[in-house]
């Protein structure tokens, strides 16, 4: 695969590229313009995107809810099959999502021992492929780094 | 600032608009030093005063090269280019991995040895741009190229944004006759360009990040909860995260190079399709192979020599080129297993003549034999440790059921098929190239795969930021 035109224009394909990509432009505005019409009149709306900001606001909540926190720890499973709104009017708790998806749970557990402010309950999903510390570049070790 | 984020969308936009309203060729080489530079300081500002210094060094010492009147002053003034470029790479790259060896050397002698750790930060493409000044500071002393009058030129060469970071690495006398004169970028070089970008792109997002890094990661991560089966899909996966990656980086590059009306050499042709590790090398980040050939291999006297004094040849070019992946024994393994390939094909070669070509079948066959082991050899070097790579080695041969099952089958299944894809394409197209691919292609067809190929990358992209692998070289 000579992925480029290395030698001579010779190589380069020949083509209506105007034509190519203003067509290109028009078919995928039009389907995103659909898409995203679409999915709105489904109900659906924008949701927020995980950052380590957010992580970090949680995470302060968390020490200081006291014995009243239920703290989610975990990976995606974690993150988005429970429903926080029936999890708190059912433990009358207040959960605090400190998930992080496709991470291993036990920086965030760590830290959480750690911490003598934290009395509150902790909820944990295990991956047994995730139960070895200290996995290298994993994003939950940069989030704590990042709250401490 | 990688090419998979907004950021750099906006940056190349911004860009090409400046850029191609200039008339002044001077003003327009200026302006891509300028967003050269500022592409680089997007990762550490700081490191940019590193990269000029690389550029002045070399650039005053190539010119004291050529004026020098004996071949004894050209001689102190290349190893004077050699000691600061490798000197500054082996402090950036190798200063801890030294530092930990030599603790464990004098821990074996029983020598109290504990220095305050040195925590460098490597500056990223620091790999590249070296390996780039140094071919210009050799090709000068060898009489090849003659120094540009212009330093703008030069500095342009070592800095020009595209491939600053993770190559191609690219040879002065491929570049800099291209700024003498005013680039014009024809419609059909923009046009091809952005579909480059755009292949790259999806090399990279969706390939890469998307299919196949989140098993790679997940087995690699702890090899032993896997079954053998996971572990072989990981592998194979592997093999095409990083062509993806990679190979994506090099498209990628070249087109947005096209679209500035600059040509880059090719990195990858098809390497998966390669019959036997000489081929492999000779199509795998070519740009690399082909340097450590030049300024390496050839120095140390290439094959013109004896065979035995050719196979340590290329033992030192393969161990140190496992070396400049990165500062890790598992490079140097995973180099040296190379090295220890081509040799034994070098004697299989030598001493077994064919008196007929191969057969299409044993062709391919043995395409898929070099693919397989090239894919286990890659266990060391994306393995984390040594216990790793071993572990991943020992669940090969285990029982499928031994372990329950961590990965959903259709991931593997999608995984398995990528693979098959890939290979299957690079052998259809092994003499031939993905131009004249598209080159055959209705104007309907080649706008449909780019449509897709751009809705894939906003519908699937699975959102993780995920570095290019070949940044931390």
């Amino acid at each position: 695969m000579h992925l480029s035109t290395s030698s001579s224009n010779d190589r380069l394909p020949q083509a209506n590229w105007i034509a190519i990509w203003l067509g290109i432009l028009v078919v995928i505005f039009s389907i995103i313009a659909y898409f995203e019409w679409h999915i709105r009149d489904l109900g659906w709306s924008p949701s927020v995107v995980d950052s380590p900001d957010l992580w970090v606001e949680q995470r302060k909540k968390a020490s200081a809810l006291g014995d009243k926190a239920l703290i989610l720890v975990g990976a995606s499973r974690m993150q988005l099959d429970m429903d926080i709104q029936v999890l708190r009017e059912k433990t009358k708790l207040e959960p605090i999502q400190l998930a992080i998806d496709g991470t291993s749970y036990l920086p965030v557990l760590e830290n959480l021992a750690n911490d003598p402010q934290i009395t509150g309950t902790v909820l944990v999903s295990v991956n047994a492929y995730n139960m070895r510390q200290g996995i290298p570049k994993d994003t939950s070790i940069q989030w704590v780094n990042y709250y401490e | 600032m990688p090419f998979n984020t907004y950021t750099f969308l906006l940056f190349f936009i911004v860009l090409l608009v400046i850029y191609h309203s200039v008339k002044s060729w001077k003003y327009q080489k200026t302006i891509l030093l300028t967003a050269s530079y500022l592409f680089y300081s997007a990762w550490n500002p700081l490191f940019v005063l590193l990269l000029m210094f690389s550029t002045i060094v070399d650039w005053l010492l190539a010119k004291k090269i050529f004026q020098s009147p004996t071949k004894h002053t050209k001689k102190w003034y290349l190893i004077t280019s050699l000691v600061v470029n490798l000197g500054l790479l082996s402090y950036f790259k190798y200063g801890d991995f030294l530092l930990e060896n030599s603790i464990y050397i004098f821990g074996l002698l029983q020598i109290d040895f504990k220095p305050a750790t040195l925590d460098i930060i490597l500056p990223v493409g620091i790999s590249f741009y070296t390996f780039q000044t140094l071919s210009y500071t050799i090709d000068t002393y060898r009489g090849k190229i003659q120094p540009s009058k212009s330093f703008l030129d030069y500095a342009l060469y070592v800095s020009f944004f595209p491939q600053l970071v993770a190559g191609p690495i690219v040879r002065a006398n491929d570049f800099l006759p291209q700024c003498k004169t005013p680039r014009k970028t024809s419609i059909n070089q923009f046009g091809w360009g952005l579909s480059l970008l755009t292949i790259g792109l999806f090399l990279k997002i969706i390939i890469a990040d998307t299919i196949l890094a989140p098993i790679v990661d997940k087995v690699y991560a702890a090899p032993e909860y896997f079954s053998s089966l996971e572990t072989w899909t990981a592998i194979l996966a592997f093999s095409g995260q990083i062509f993806a990656d990679f190979s994506g980086y090099s498209t990628a590059a070249i087109g947005v190079s096209l679209c500035l009306g600059f040509i880059l050499p090719d990195n990858f042709k098809a390497p998966y399709a390669a019959l036997g590790f000489r081929e492999f090398w000779q199509r795998w980040h070519i740009s690399l192979s082909t340097w450590l050939r030049d300024y390496l291999y050839i120095s140390l006297g290439g094959n013109r020599v004896s065979s035995i004094r050719t196979s340590i040849n290329l033992m030192i070019t393969m161990l140190l080129g496992g070396l400049w992946h990165g500062a890790s024994w598992l490079f140097v393994i995973w180099g040296g297993l190379h090295g220890l390939y081509l040799i034994v094909e070098h004697f299989i070669t030598q001493y077994i003549k064919l008196e007929k070509p191969l057969n299409t079948i044993t062709q391919v066959l043995l395409i898929v034999l070099t693919f397989l082991i090239v894919s286990l050899t890659w266990v060391f070097f994306r393995a984390e440790s040594l216990q790793d790579a071993l572990t991943i080695f020992s669940n090969l041969h285990q029982s499928p059921t031994s372990h329950k099952p961590q990965i959903e089958g259709v991931e593997l299944l999608l995984a398995l098929a990528t693979i098959v894809i890939l290979v299957s394409w690079h052998i259809i197209i092994k003499n031939s190239s993905i131009e004249s691919f598209f080159q055959k292609q209705q104007n309907v067809i080649k706008g449909l795969i780019l449509t897709l190929m751009i809705m894939a990358i906003f519908l699937f992209a699975s959102g993780d930021d995920r570095a290019f692998i070949y940044f931390q070289f």
